[in-house]
Order: C-alpha cells, then sequence, then structure tokens
C-alpha cells in the first residue's frame, strides 16, 4: 500500500514538472495517472492536510465562491491549497494535490480548498470527510451528462457525511432541503436584492415542495428560484440564515451590503455574485476568521478570466463574460441591458461535453429582453459549434435573419465584431471608427469551451494594438 | 384565420427548452398573418376541447410527471374522443410517454398512463443520451409535402428530423401503431428497433427535443396545416423564409451523421 503511494506520488509529481517544463497547465493528467497507480491516492493526500478540507459544490458560482474564500483565508494568514477551475473532477482534484505536497510528501498548505463537480462528489466523499460543504445553488446545467436535477441533488445529498458542517444557501429551496433533519448545518441568505420582484416570469426550477410537492409560496423572488419561500402545505419554509446580507445596493463596479449592521462590500457585479460572496463569508466564519479579514479579503478579491473581464481591442472596448445555462443567462442579459450606450454583440456556443453536449437550454433563456432593445444593437454575431442554432433561437426571440450574421470561427467572428457595421452607411450621420470604439461596447459571451480559445484572441488582438500604438509613435 | 394552441402544464413540463416549440407554432402564424391563441393550462384548469386546435405536451422530471397523471387521467375520455376527431397534437419525452398503456420502473411497478394509444414504456437500465437523426417514413413525408414546401435555392430536402434525446425509459409501440420514421443516427424508441416516435391519426409522441420544432419548420409546418385543414377545410400555407431554420437542420445532419 505504501509502496503504490509512494510511486503514484513520485510519478504524478515528476509528469506534472516535465508538463510545467513544456509550458503545460498539468493537473488532470498527472492526477489520472497517479490515480491508475493508487486508487485511494486522494483519501493519503487530503489526510495530510491539518485544518481539514473545505469543498465547494453546486451549479453556479462554484469557482468565484472557492476564490473569494481563498482570498479570506490568505488575507488570515493561512496557507491553503486549492484546484483551479474545470480541474473539479476526481483526476483534476488528484493532480491539485499532487502539486501541493512535497516528495517527501508533505503538504504545502494547512487548509485544502476544493471546487467539486456535482457528479464527482459522491466519489470524493468516499476518499475524504470534508471538514465544511458549501452548497452554492442548483439550476438546470448539462443535464446530458448528469441527467435531471432531481438526481444530482439526491446523489450530493446522500454522499454528505454526518459530521460535515453544512454551509446552504437558504434562499434556494432545492440547496435550503439538503440540510432538513441534519444537525450542524449554517445557511446564508439575503433580505431582499436589487432585482427582488413580488412576482416572476422567469424560468425557474424547484417550483414545488421538496418535502411534500405543493407548489411553493413566495413572498418575494430574488431571481430564478431563489427568495423568500415557504409552503402552504407542510411548513417546509426559507430556514433562518445564519448569516444574512441586509441593505444591498449594486454600487459601481460592485456591491455593497450589511451583515449584522457592519458594512461589506464586493468588487463584482450581479446579485449572483452576492451569494458567492456570502457563502464564503459563513465558511470563514465557521473557520473562525475575524470579520475584518473577511471584509479585507472580500473587498481585495479581483475577478476571475471570462468574468466581466475588460479588453481594450484595436475595434474598441470589450467585455469577455462565461455564459452555460439559462440563469447566467438572463443575469447577463440584464447587465448588458442597463449598458445604455448602442452595443455590440458577440455570442459563441459550443456543445462539447464542458458545455453541455444538448443545447436546448438557449430557449430557456430570455433572448426576448435583448430583442425588445434591438434598436440599440448595432450588430449581433453568432459563432461556435452550434451558431445556427444560436442564430435560429435569436430569430425566434424577435431578430430578423438579416440583423444576424453567421460566422463560426471565432477569430473571424472577432474581426467582424470589430469593424463597423453597416448600419449607418447610407446616412449623412455616420459616426466615425473613432466614435464607434468609444461609444460602442462589444461584449462577448462564449461558453465554456469557447472561454479560453477566445480569451487568447482577444489577449492577441490586445497586443497587436500595444504594437501599432508602440510604432506609431 | 386563427389557431388557439393549449400548452398543458408549462410549468411542470418544461424540462428541454420545450417552450420554443410553442414559441416556434406561434411565430410561424403570426408571419403569415394568421392569429393565434397560446392558453398556458396547469393543474386543475380545464381544457375546452371543443376550441383546442393544436395542444402541446413537453417533457419533465420523473417527479413532475406523477404530479399530473391524475390530473390528466380526468381529461382523458375527451382528449380521446378530440383525437378521433382530428385534434392536433405533439407530445415530447414525458409528455409522449404519458400518451401509452403504462410505465413500468426498474422495479417492475406499473404506473398506469392516459392510456389514449396502444404502446408502453419500459425503464432501462442505461440513459439514451445524445443527438439524433430520424429519416421520415415515406407516407408521413408525403403528408408534410402537402403543407411545406421545401425551398430549392438551400439544397436541403427535409427528409429527416433533428435532435437531442435523453430518456431512459424505453418505448414500444404496439400493432397498428407507426413512428415518425427510423433512427439513422442515436436511439430513438428503444434503442433496438430503429424506430423513431409514434404517430396516430394528428397525433405525434417524440423523444426529440432540442427542442423539436425551432430545426424542423417542415414538421412545425405539419401541425398548423392540420390544424388549419380541421378547422377551415384547407391548410395551404404561404412559404416562409427559413434560411437559418435549413441551416441548423442542415448543421446536425453533416455533423452528426456517421
Amino acid at each position: 500500500m505504501r509502496a503504490r503511494f509512494w510511486t503514484a506520488l513520485w510519478f504524478g509529481k515528476i509528469i506534472s514538472s516535465v508538463m510545467k517544463f513544456l509550458g503545460r497547465k498539468g493537473t488532470t493528467l498527472p492526477g489520472a495517472i497517479a490515480l491508475k497507480i493508487c486508487p485511494f491516492m486522494i483519501k493519503s493526500l487530503a489526510s495530510l492536510f491539518a485544518e481539514g478540507a473545505i469543498i465547494i459544490t453546486g451549479t453556479n458560482g462554484k469557482t468565484t465562491t472557492n476564490n473569494l474564500l481563498a482570498a479570506i483565508l490568505q488575507t488570515a494568514g493561512k496557507k491553503i491549497a486549492f484546484n483551479r477551475e474545470g480541474a473539479n473532477m476526481l483526476t483534476g482534484i488528484t493532480g491539485a494535490l499532487l502539486q501541493n505536497t512535497t516528495f517527501t510528501g508533505k503538504p504545502l498548505a494547512s487548509i485544502l480548498l476544493l471546487e467539486v463537480d456535482e457528479a464527482t462528489l459522491p466519489a470524493l466523499c468516499k476518499q475524504l470527510t470534508p471538514r465544511i460543504a458549501v452548497i452554492t445553488n442548483f439550476f438546470r446545467d448539462q443535464l446530458d451528462r448528469y441527467g435531471e436535477l432531481d438526481t444530482t441533488i439526491k446523489l450530493v445529498r446522500q454522499s454528505l457525511p454526518p459530521e460535515t458542517e453544512l454551509i446552504l444557501n437558504a434562499d434556494d429551496p432545492l440547496v435550503a432541503q439538503i440540510g432538513a433533519g441534519r444537525s450542524r448545518v449554517y445557511y446564508y441568505g439575503a433580505d431582499s436584492i436589487p432585482s427582488s420582484r413580488k412576482k416572476s416570469t422567469e424560468t425557474r426550477e424547484g417550483r414545488f415542495c421538496t418535502q411534500c410537492g405543493e407548489e411553493l409560496a413566495y413572498s418575494l423572488f430574488h431571481y430564478g428560484q431563489l427568495g423568500i419561500y415557504h409552503c402552504l402545505n407542510c411548513g417546509f419554509k426559507r430556514p433562518d440564515p445564519y448569516i444574512e446580507a441586509k441593505a444591498v445596493y449594486q454600487a459601481s463596479g460592485g456591491i455593497t451590503f450589511e451583515i449584522d449592521k457592519q458594512p461589506f462590500r464586493l468588487n463584482l457585479q450581479g446579485s449572483y455574485n452576492l451569494y458567492n460572496a456570502l457563502a464564503a463569508f459563513s465558511a470563514a466564519e465557521r473557520m473562525q476568521i475575524s470579520r475584518d479579514s473577511i471584509r479585507q479579503g472580500l473587498q481585495q478579491y479581483i475577478p476571475d478570466a471570462g468574468r466581466m473581464e475588460p479588453f481594450t481591442l484595436p475595434g474598441g472596448k470589450a467585455t469577455l463574460t462565461l455564459v452555460k445555462n439559462p440563469t447566467g443567462f438572463n443575469q447577463v442579459i440584464r447587465t448588458i441591458t442597463e449598458d445604455p450606450r448602442e452595443l455590440r454583440l458577440l455570442i459563441a456556443i459550443n456543445d462539447l461535453a464542458a458545455d453541455g453536449r444538448d443545447i436546448s437550454w438557449l430557449w430557456d433563456v430570455d433572448f426576448e429582453i435583448l430583442a425588445e432593445r434591438k434598436a440599440d444593437i448595432r450588430k449581433i454575431i453568432c459563432a461556435g459549434l452550434r451558431a445556427e442554432d444560436m442564430a435560429l433561437r435569436l430569430k425566434y426571440a424577435g431578430f430578423l435573419e438579416k440583423e444576424l450574421t453567421l460566422e463560426p470561427s471565432l477569430e473571424k467572428a472577432v474581426l467582424l465584431l470589430e469593424q463597423d457595421s453597416a448600419k449607418y452607411e447610407l446616412t449623412d450621420d455616420r459616426p466615425t471608427d473613432d466614435q464607434v470604439k468609444e461609444n460602442n461596447p462589444m461584449y462577448i459571451l462564449p461558453t465554456y469551451t469557447a472561454l479560453f480559445p477566445m480569451r487568447d484572441i482577444l489577449v492577441r488582438r490586445k497586443t497587436d494594438l500595444k504594437r501599432n500604438k508602440a510604432e506609431s509613435i | 384565420m386563427k389557431l388557439v394552441i393549449y400548452h398543458l402544464y408549462p410549468d411542470l413540463l418544461d424540462l428541454y427548452g420545450d417552450r420554443g416549440n410553442v414559441a416556434v407554432l406561434a411565430a410561424r402564424c403570426q408571419w403569415r398573418g394568421i392569429d393565434v391563441e397560446i392558453r398556458r393550462i396547469s393543474l386543475g384548469e380545464s381544457v375546452d376541447f371543443s376550441t383546442a386546435d393544436i395542444i402541446f405536451l413537453g417533457g419533465g422530471s420523473d417527479r413532475e410527471q406523477n404530479l399530473l397523471v391524475a390530473d390528466l387521467s380526468a381529461r382523458s375520455r375527451e382528449m380521446k374522443a378530440a383525437i378521433e376527431d382530428g385534434l392536433v397534437l405533439l407530445t415530447i419525452c414525458g409528455g409522449y410517454q404519458l400518451l401509452g398503456q403504462y410505465y413500468q420502473t426498474g422495479e417492475g411497478k406499473r404506473i398506469p398512463g392516459l392510456e389514449i394509444l396502444d404502446f408502453n414504456t419500459v425503464a432501462g437500465n442505461k440513459r439514451l443520451i445524445g443527438n439524433v437523426i430520424i429519416e421520415i417514413d415515406h407516407d408521413l413525408r408525403e403528408s408534410i409535402s402537402e403543407f411545406y414546401t421545401v425551398d430549392n435555392r438551400y439544397g436541403v430536402e427535409f427528409n429527416t428530423l433533428v435532435g437531442f434525446e435523453n430518456h431512459s425509459g424505453k418505448t414500444y409501440l404496439g400493432q397498428g401503431l407507426k413512428p415518425l420514421g427510423k433512427v439513422i443516427q442515436g436511439y430513438g424508441n428503444n434503442s433496438e428497433d430503429e424506430s423513431e416516435g409514434v404517430r396516430y391519426k394528428n397525433v405525434f409522441g417524440t423523444y426529440l427535443h432540442g427542442p423539436l420544432l425551432p430545426k424542423n419548420p417542415h414538421m412545425a409546418d405539419l401541425l398548423l396545416g392540420l390544424a388549419l385543414k380541421r378547422r377551415y377545410g384547407s391548410g395551404k400555407l404561404e412559404r416562409l423564409e427559413d434560411q437559418i431554420e435549413t441551416a441548423a437542420h442542415q448543421a446536425v445532419v453533416s455533423r452528426f451523421l456517421t
């Protein structure tokens, strides 16, 4: 047994180093090889971390929550090991553990922080008992991989060991139900957010009480199925939060809120990020981190790649943001329709395994809201493996065929987006190129497997711009 | 002219973007100047079968399907009479399974269906997931050509239906029931007999979502044509610009047909 462990550790670490030397990321492949050699590698490595493991799972916000919590723990002086985005299945987790363990089998940190794919949770919990498990939310995502949402939730509930402290989203009834009948459960929520409404027309999951099947009544909808709910039949209701955000305001470039009358600020936009911050807040509190460190950690956090990430390109200013499921996409649409300027839009839809092979979710996104603003949309380009499906969805949302551009290649689509459109060509008030650059921001919305290739293209375009400027000087 | 479309249980059965099917039917009426009314019916609300032209029933998760079997059973006799009278019905996935005699669970328990058509579904031990392409049966193709004129500019014949399937139930058709066509890519009704979907009079059932109708405009127009013909004696439909529909249909055929 021990021999296997050392072989797996050394093999994995050497392959990882070689890959790093070759300029590759190197977590998944070394992880896969180490697991082949020693199937209980995660168990052996995870047990080395003195302050235990914190895991984060759920549909949306795993990466942001993980990063926010990491920022808080680091601010408090803790040494943490965590897995990179996308490396949230067993092989990726093993890879991350290898990188954080020395050749002599010593851990490089005291806390292990892992974002875990929902479907991977059962297998992971057979190998380690998390000190804390955070669940962000449950939305329809990648149904083809997981089967139905109900099945996923059941798997998550059944695999969490009773010793694990749970940090649950009180406002999501699908998440809150996991705490029913368990002890050591801590809920987080918000009493109201800027988008809260008395009525909701959004597509939402879990309309029905998970305990008795009756339709849930809401006194307030936050977004999706999140809100203040109760069941008229069996008494199931939103649990009282351990950490509750009040006085939530959209501030310039971020969100401000109060916890126990103390003010906090987050430099991320979108209400969904408030929930990510609250999840990280609750976990940090359970790790006995001071409120000052929490405040500092939240405030210092800088957004991740591909989450409303800004770029200055030769053709103007662009914002890159990942879209992956209806709720997330609706949030993005809401954010961009708040931009009062005339927009240029590029949507890149792929259907590879990591995106979800079934693209029918596009029909649950409220593109109708975008079509209402079509007078302010200067150009809209559909790209990616499913460019045609995206264009078709927009057609039925209210765009005309001639208003839609199909360009499957990401590179060509970016170039097209940067060029001025022909919309004003025949009139005198055609804006100059500089005006377009200044006044027509570009929003680029790729699914997961299109995100990184797209980001590479944008980084290259940015460099081209710098070079051109340098030459002209 | 006006068509009334009943969307049954949109709040319960909307698992795979199914509302897109209703949106397509409505838009293709509006583009042709045909009035359309969508009535969304939920648990406990009644359907006036005399006013209904098209009924749509989508797919849902198992828990949600159980909730509405009882509700629908109360209306199954009226529904059956309307079907015999030529009512147009489109059912997808879970909604399709409901039309049959029963659904047999993994433990062998039989959950009764609406018993409108002679077929049954048995739980399988593997989920059938992926892109599907079916070759439409010859006589169904003939019915489609009565209402849908292929645009020769695009070089696509529309002899196929394309979509995405995700089901664990395996459906077996009884004698005298015809499928929509033959599976040429994917699993279909049961992954064994190459059949996909069911049709009886103007009733259509299928596992194809994606949703079904946007990428299969010929199928959408078949439903509209049949409904207009039943109500007004003629189902003649003006041809629409289907460039993007055709491109999306063809993209699936070119990419996934192996």
